[in-house]
């Protein structure tokens, strides 16, 4: 088995916060609270360990929020060699309300217009059409979540979720990948940081979360266990050869 | 006759600049108070690699000494052909490539507000403290000073080229310097004469305008071991071949030396428009063996081909600061140059010998060089380079002007704006009317995308391997 003991350091993190958290508290949850004096007695418990883990396996173990995003790390399933990390966004209803107020407006006034101005019926259907096109602009393609399934095994699994249900997955084979790596993207109006993998024979390399953009704080955390997953060495030289 | 030239450095109250080795105790104690402040710099242009030329050489070598002195600096600048995004130069240096492509002569397309988003999450992310715009002619360059005024950084603006004052191009170009340097911090020459053109043309306050002259790599211009022997007495000429280098002149000049000195022969390097000019030259006076002419000569190749010669011929119109003499002079190679722009402060007078833009007087001074060629030697000269310019005195200057820079008290809108007013008639308004539009729409982007959103990016440190790599390196030299 890859990694060896690799398996022991999510079941430490399960022991540390088991007696702090609900999955209700996930929202809330800080990196980094010192070992509750609980847990040192519950850790050295022997077989009934293994019983808890079992019932409790749906606990959720780690997560980050920030005003637009849920970073959420995940023990679904029973299996030690599965991980999975999640991105969520936080709907923003200031952005929604905005949009709709604004599609509202120009209603209004359109409206406003035809009735005591007399203009033509044609700018209420313009109007109209203005403010379909204005909510999709700015709303935009509902993407709810997007989800990293690492199988040290077999390979990484990435995963796109929409509000409307839909859910695209691209699985990519853990021999495929060369490396994982943070990098800086510059556009003509903006940074941003994304995580990436370099695929053996291709040119071009596979973003992770490449709808959401969720900040770097968030894809340290899937780089780290991508770098775990592929024995990469967690490097962070940014030489170009 | 002597030359009435002023002393480099020389402290008076209109240059606030102290070298290094003339400072008193006072001051140097004041300095090293001062060094305890560490800047975070960003480099804006839009003339940096992998294009080439003396201003991209003094961003690189200036953001490298800054670097060493324990600073951190970013440059800025527009996509080079694939060349976009951040890439990372020797020691840590980073560099944006924004993808805005250039739209002429190498410049972005001039919009007023295009850049305020990029520029904005570049200051945020890297945490920069002042931002330094280089060459008047550069669109980045002004609205990158523009908007981190507008943002409230400090801004300080490298003037690297002499303009006239009668043209249409070099009026509209006043202009907008006038509009960029209104609220600027701090300006920085590279000799006497571009400050004193700068402040005729910007209306800046002379006390605001510093004087750090270029530098040279003194360890790559490097005077040959052996000097080249024999009784031919070899003139180099090394730059690009466009009227305003003054290739009309060498037209004239050549011929005359070559019929008055018969040991003479002129080595020609770079390529352009006068090519042509200096080819009929040769035919016409039958020099194809006399002159050669070596076409466009990469920077990597300079030196070889300057310790190849005696005596380096600079027949330029117009200089704010000329590199290449000091180039020559490195290499150990005695200069002819026109009396032009900032050219008579460059070199000391037994390095240097200067005659007016005219082909009989260029022709008396290369006789007189020839007649000085006996008593010089190239190593003393170059020891001297070494000492007279140095990119480190460069930095430790140029570290001053921020020190200053952060001394200048903030304003408010309203002063600033007051300040456009005053621009001129029509102009004023207009300056007045572009502010306050770039301010709004800052304040637009504090709501769309709020600062606390831009997250700030960890410094770059040189990993285990990189470090040793980078020792050894060092041991080597």
């Amino acid at each position: 088995m890859k990694g060896g003991r690799l398996w022991w350091r999510p079941r430490l993190q399960w022991h540390v916060y088991m007696m702090e958290f609900w999955p209700s508290a996930v929202d809330n949850t800080v990196w980094g609270l010192a070992v509750p004096r609980g847990c040192l007695e519950l850790i050295t418990m022997g077989a009934s360990i293994r019983k808890m883990m079992l019932f409790f396996s749906r606990m959720v173990i780690f997560s980050i929020s920030n005003a637009r995003y849920t970073y959420v790390h995940d023990q679904k399933y029973p299996s030690e060699d599965v991980d999975i990390h999640h991105v969520v966004s936080r709907r923003s209803n200031a952005k929604y309300l905005f949009v709709h107020a604004s599609a509202l407006l120009v209603l209004a006034c359109a409206l406003y217009l035809y009735v005591l101005k007399e203009k033509a019926i044609s700018l209420v259907y313009y109007s109209l059409l203005f403010d379909i096109f204005l909510v999709n602009l700015l709303l935009g393609k509902p993407v709810k979540k997007e989800s990293v399934v690492i199988m040290p095994a077999f390979g990484v699994q990435l995963e796109t979720h929409y509000v409307s249900g839909k859910v695209i997955r691209y699985f990519v084979p853990i021999d495929k990948i060369l490396k994982p790596v943070l990098i800086e993207c510059v556009t003509p109006v903006t940074c941003y940081w994304t995580l990436s993998l370099i695929i053996r024979g291709e040119s071009e390399m596979v973003l992770v979360f490449k709808n959401l953009r969720p900040p770097v704080k968030m894809l340290a955390y899937v780089w780290k266990a991508l770098c775990a997953a592929t024995d990469s060495k967690e490097e962070t030289c940014t030489h170009a050869e | 006759m002597h030359n009435d030239r002023p002393d480099l450095y020389i402290c008076t109250d209109h240059l606030l600049v102290y070298s290094i080795k003339h400072m008193t105790p006072s001051v140097c104690e004041g300095d090293m108070m001062d060094d305890s402040q560490k800047h975070r710099i960003l480099m804006v242009s839009d003339f940096f690699y992998p294009n080439f030329g003396g201003v991209e050489n003094h961003i690189y070598y200036l953001s490298q000494c800054l670097l060493k002195l324990g600073h951190k600096v970013v440059v800025a600048t527009h996509a080079y052909g694939n060349r976009s995004g951040v890439r990372y130069m020797t020691g840590g240096l980073k560099v944006y490539y924004i993808p805005w492509s250039p739209f002429v002569m190498q410049n972005t397309l001039p919009t007023f507000y295009g850049l305020l988003p990029i520029i904005r999450t570049i200051l945020i992310r890297e945490r920069i403290t002042v931002v330094h715009g280089h060459q008047a002619f550069s669109t980045f360059c002004h609205e990158a000073l523009m908007h981190a005024r507008t943002m409230g950084y400090k801004v300080v603006f490298t003037d690297h080229s002499l303009y006239g004052f009668a043209d249409v191009g070099s009026i509209h170009m006043n202009k907008v310097l006038q509009f960029t340097l209104a609220d600027v911090s701090q300006a920085i020459c590279v000799s006497h004469t571009s400050k004193e053109n700068t402040v005729l043309r910007s209306g800046l306050p002379p006390e605001k305008v510093f004087v750090v002259p270029n530098a040279v790599d003194t360890a790559i211009f490097k005077p040959a071991v052996d000097r080249p022997s024999g009784s031919e007495i070899v003139i180099v000429v090394i730059s690009r071949l466009v009227y305003r280098k003054g290739v009309d002149l060498l037209v004239e000049v050549i011929p005359e030396v070559c019929r008055l000195h018969p040991n003479v022969r002129f080595i020609i390097g770079g390529d352009g428009p006068k090519r042509v000019r200096l080819e009929e030259m040769r035919e016409k006076h039958s020099l194809q063996d006399r002159v050669e002419m070596l076409g466009a000569v990469q920077h990597v190749q300079v030196r070889s081909v300057l310790i190849s010669g005696h005596i380096f011929l600079n027949s330029s119109l117009t200089e704010a600061f000329c590199i290449a003499i000091l180039e020559a002079a490195s290499c150990g190679l005695l200069t002819v140059s026109t009396r032009v722009g900032g050219v008579p402060e460059v070199l000391p007078d037994e390095m240097i010998v200067l005659a007016e833009p005219d082909p009989g007087d260029m022709v008396h001074a290369i006789q007189k060089a020839i007649s000085m060629l006996p008593k010089i030697d190239p190593q003393a000269m170059h020891n001297r380079m070494r000492e007279l310019y140095n990119w480190h005195d460069v930095a430790k200057r140029t570290e001053i002007v921020y020190d200053r820079a952060f001394k200048c008290s903030n304003q408010n809108l309203l002063e600033r704006l007051s300040r456009y007013l005053f621009c001129g008639a029509w102009a004023g308004k207009l300056f007045f009317l572009v502010m306050i539009v770039g301010f709004l729409l800052w304040q637009l982007l504090e709501l769309w995308q709020p600062a606390d959103d831009i997250e700030e990016v960890p410094d770059f440190t040189l990993p285990c391997s990189c470090d040793e790599e980078m020792l050894e390196k060092n041991s080597v030299k």
